[in-house]
């Protein structure tokens, strides 16, 4: 029985724990198709030429070993919802039905006694639930008994660049399992979710969240959980009406007398087809007049209806005949309003059709988008504005896989694809927790929530022995950065994207087997960035098993367990004789000429932005005029940090516009020590052309050589803090920076960024982006 | 750190004092825990750690149908003791609950 190793927590505590585990068996990927597939690796023959026999990930896992809050189970594979073609060339359709429902699950946490092994935690969680409407009677993860009682992540999506993604997004969370969770913070004059600590004496409480008197102002505190909306994170596609929406605000769906949800697959299924056949058609809806009349009046009706019953305060009708809420909390007023004003409108009740088409890049084709999807490792999730880190910790986030070139040409190299999302899971927000200590100081005993891959904690994924495999990494934390350690001996990859794009292949280089990946990112032998892992990021790398078998921890920041390799054959498949290789650099596969760089000489435009966690001002002294950005252990008499970009919280107003077709030059600033804020920008990804990482030993920026890697999500590196002369006082921070360049091309509207630390976007440090056109009138008299 | 819902629901037996009843009566906890109260009843509620101090654990009553604030209790003072809650419905003195909150996980 092999020895293996669990964490006390995620600073890397580790002690010795036993668990077995068994094999995952290969169902879809016949041993004739393995055998060719080695041989022609091994052989370098005419490797494209077998590429429709591949099935990437199709495979079954075993029947559950065990139940939830078991370490060291097999890995789970996650249900893929694929798009259909009619011929293996022609555009095919992804059609998704995904459910937000909650369920009271089971996930192991930190212990807050230190020394103590993880424990065994539960509470009311919202989950994806989701199937492939062409196949509705295979549920993720109700088809799945190894899931059952366990967060898991949202089903695998996958389609190719050029198809039509069709989603249904229905929210039937039950509001009663969650308290104050449906309220009108946005009117400003609602609440936030409120925590109180009680004292052990019996005499009464302390309001530690949002505090007393409050130091959080709506919108930007934890609220409205039990909304939703989805982000498709990494797609370059409209951030307008039902493509990538983020300011959308679904709400659960009413209930009948026999408590089942009202909005369901029936109640949308004739109007979101015509949705999606406009979409299909190339013409999405762009105004709330070209939805199908049907549905206007079925959502206008469900939004009056919701304004007179006001369920988020458990009333059951209209009071007198009158809304049950006042004029300022009501939905459909303010829809009304977007409507009047032809703005796409915020407020949903019960579903939302999401469509798009990742753009295939067409060079010479005057009707190509100046920027095409680059196929890779994308992911989708929550995205309401006070809720995302918590629905992100609940699970609500799955991988997004868009195939092209790149797939293609990888895909003799390796034998199996492997998705692997990284989520941290939590019933509840750590602000939410009690705010005392023993000593009626800050908890600091909470430990941050616990990586897990695939819904499982260090889990077992089995290689044969000589295997290649690709690992499709996605960092869907609501929190943790995955700085991961170096493989160990035995192990060998080598990255070949970053952010759902591929390396240029003189960035990809399989000399280099064994790299850690840092974050922030660090500059490698090359003067290039390596990867990085921070939340919301993603790693492509293809991994080589050794010869001989065993098992091979992979870990992350000191040490931690992330998940154990178990190098077996499996005797279902084929012995394969020699290490697979990895591709040369002329055999990586060529990046499309709207991934080539930006060209500097372009940039029009240069900005600058400050992120910045801020103490309450009140800690400062002489001697430290910089308080560390950390709630400490002045809590609950000191707020926790504040997180602002430019001075200030979210404020509902455009922070950043720019003329679309701009190629600009931005320099991202982190004026603060301690946390590497991960910058987010929706539509269009990035390349990050110059680092300064103070904190981290630079003394001078470092210019990077081109090809420069694209990103969609980088950590800023953290400030540095001088030391204090002696008798004097503390100087100012050095802030960290990265500079990157952008083009924001092909779909004008208004979008966001944000710290991909969730919490800190939900507590306000996001901007909304306003991409505007530029055509207009060449005359007028 | 787990969550968990108190319900309170009617009284098979009611009384002026104590319409409705905490289920269940005696909750168990780990510190860090987060507790809320739902109301199943169709009157008012409003847990609070005495009659006489009805805003001492949250500022309103629960409406029917409605959830409380979040309870967040902490660990024991002096560290390491199991300490229970005691609390009453502020509306119906009757009405009563505890919560013996475990210090360490």
């Amino acid at each position: 029985m092999p020895v293996k190793k669990i964490v006390k927590n995620q600073a890397g505590v580790e002690e010795g724990n036993n668990s077995e585990y068994s094999v995952q068996k290969l169902t879809s990927v016949t041993r004739r198709e393995f055998l060719q597939k080695s041989m022609m690796v091994t052989s370098s023959l005419a490797l494209t030429a077998m590429l429709p026999s591949f099935i990437p990930e199709n495979w079954a896992t075993v029947a559950a070993q065990t139940g939830p809050c078991t370490p060291g189970q097999t890995l789970n594979t996650i249900m893929e919802i694929p798009a259909h073609r009619t011929s293996p060339t022609s555009p095919g359709t992804l059609q998704a039905v995904l459910k937000v429902l909650n369920e009271n699950k089971q996930y192991l946490a930190a212990s807050v006694t230190s020394g103590n092994p993880p424990v065994c935690n539960n509470g009311q969680m919202r989950y994806i639930s989701g199937y492939d409407k062409t196949n509705p009677s295979k549920v993720w993860p109700q088809s799945f008994p190894e899931t059952k009682g366990s967060p898991a992540p949202a089903p695998t999506l996958r389609c190719r660049v050029g198809d039509t993604v069709q989603v249904t997004l229905l929210n039937q969370v039950k509001v009663s399992d969650f308290g104050k969770t449906l309220d009108v913070v946005e009117t400003g004059t609602s609440t936030c979710d409120t925590s109180i600590t009680p004292k052990p004496d019996g005499s009464g409480g302390v309001n530690t969240y949002p505090g007393d008197p409050s130091f959080e102002t709506p919108p930007n505190c934890f609220h409205g959980s039990s909304s939703t909306n989805l982000h498709y994170h990494g797609t370059h596609v409209s951030p307008n009406s039902i493509a990538d929406y983020v300011l959308a605000n679904t709400r659960p769906s009413p209930r009948d007398s026999s408590g089942k949800p009202t909005v369901d697959e029936a109640f949308v299924e004739a109007d979101f087809a015509e949705i999606f056949k406009m979409c299909a058609d190339g013409h999405s809806p762009q105004l709330w007049h070209d939805l199908p009349k049907t549905w206007q009046d079925k959502q206008e009706a469900l939004l009056k209806n919701y304004d007179l019953t006001a369920p988020w305060k458990g009333v059951n009708g209209p009071v007198n005949g009158k809304p049950a809420l006042p004029p300022d909390q009501q939905l459909w007023p303010k829809d009304e309003a977007a409507i009047n004003s032809c703005m796409w409108p915020q407020y949903y009740i019960g579903a939302y059709p999401s469509c798009f088409v990742p753009p295939i890049w067409k060079k010479g084709d005057p009707t190509s988008p100046q920027m095409g999807q680059a196929p890779g490792t994308h992911w989708y999730h929550s995205h309401k504005h006070g809720s995302t880190a918590l629905n992100l910790a609940n699970g609500m986030a799955g991988a997004l896989i868009i195939e092209g070139e790149y797939d293609e040409k990888l895909r003799p190299f390796f034998v199996r694809e492997r998705v692997l999302v990284l989520q941290q899971y939590g019933a509840q927000i750590n602000l939410m927790k009690s705010g005392i200590n023993d000593q009626g100081q800050a908890n600091t005993n909470i430990k941050g929530d616990l990586v897990f891959v695939n819904g499982q904690y260090t889990p077992v994924l089995q290689m044969n022995p000589n295997e290649m495999q690709l690992w499709r990494i996605v960092n869907a934390c609501h929190r943790a950065q995955i700085a991961l350690s170096a493989p160990p001996n035995g192990i060998k990859w080598v990255q070949t994207a970053q952010d759902g794009v591929q390396f240029d292949k003189k960035n990809y280089n399989p000399a280099v087997t064994n790299a850690a990946i840092s974050v922030p990112a660090a500059i490698n032998s090359s003067g290039q960035t390596g990867g990085s892992l921070a939340a919301g990021n993603r790693i492509d790398f293809l991994v080589q098993a050794p010869s001989t078998p065993g098992t091979f921890n992979i870990t992350f920041g000191r040490g931690t367990l992330l998940f154990t390799v178990k190098v077996a054959q499996d005797t279902s498949m084929p012995v394969i004789k020699d290490p697979m290789p990895f591709p040369t650099k002329d055999q990586f596969p060529i990046i499309p000429e709207f991934l080539w760089d930006i060209d500097p000489a372009k940039v029009t435009v240069r900005r600058s932005l400050h992120f910045a966690s801020i103490a309450d001002p009140s800690l400062a002294t002489p001697a430290n005029p910089h308080p560390a950005a950390n709630r400490g252990t002045n809590a609950p008499s000191y707020p926790p940090p504040t997180h602002i970009i430019d001075g200030k919280k979210f404020n509902n107003q455009i922070d950043q516009s720019m003329v679309l077709g701009a190629t600009e030059e931005w320099t991202i600033y982190n004026d603060s020590t301690g946390a590497a804020h991960p910058f987010h920008i929706h539509i269009n990804p990035f390349q990050v052309t110059e680092i300064f990482n103070p904190a981290g030993g630079n003394t001078t920026p470092a210019k990077l050589p081109p090809p420069w890697i694209w990103w969609d999500d980088f950590a800023i590196p953290p400030a540095y803090q001088p030391p204090t002369p002696t008798g004097g006082t503390a100087p100012p921070p050095v802030p960290g920076y990265f500079k990157m360049l952008t083009r924001f091309v092909d779909f004008a509207g208004i979008y966001v960024l944000h710290c991909h630390i969730l919490g800190h976007e939900d507590r306000g440090m996001m901007q909304l982006v306003q991409v505007v056109s530029n055509t207009g009138h060449v005359e007028h008299n | 750190m787990s969550t968990q819902t108190i319900e309170i629901i009617p009284n098979p037996t009611p009384t002026p004092t104590q319409p409705g009843m905490f289920v269940p009566q005696a909750a168990k906890a780990n510190a860090y825990d987060t507790i809320t109260w739902h109301n199943g009843d169709s009157v008012g509620h409003w847990p609070a750690p005495s009659a006489s101090n009805p805003k001492g654990w949250f500022p309103n009553q629960i409406a029917p149908g409605d959830t409380s604030d979040t309870l967040a209790p902490g660990p024991s003072n002096p560290p390491g003791t199991p300490y229970t809650l005691n609390y009453v419905c502020a509306n119906h003195n009757d009405e009563k609950g505890t919560i013996t909150v475990n210090p360490q996980q």
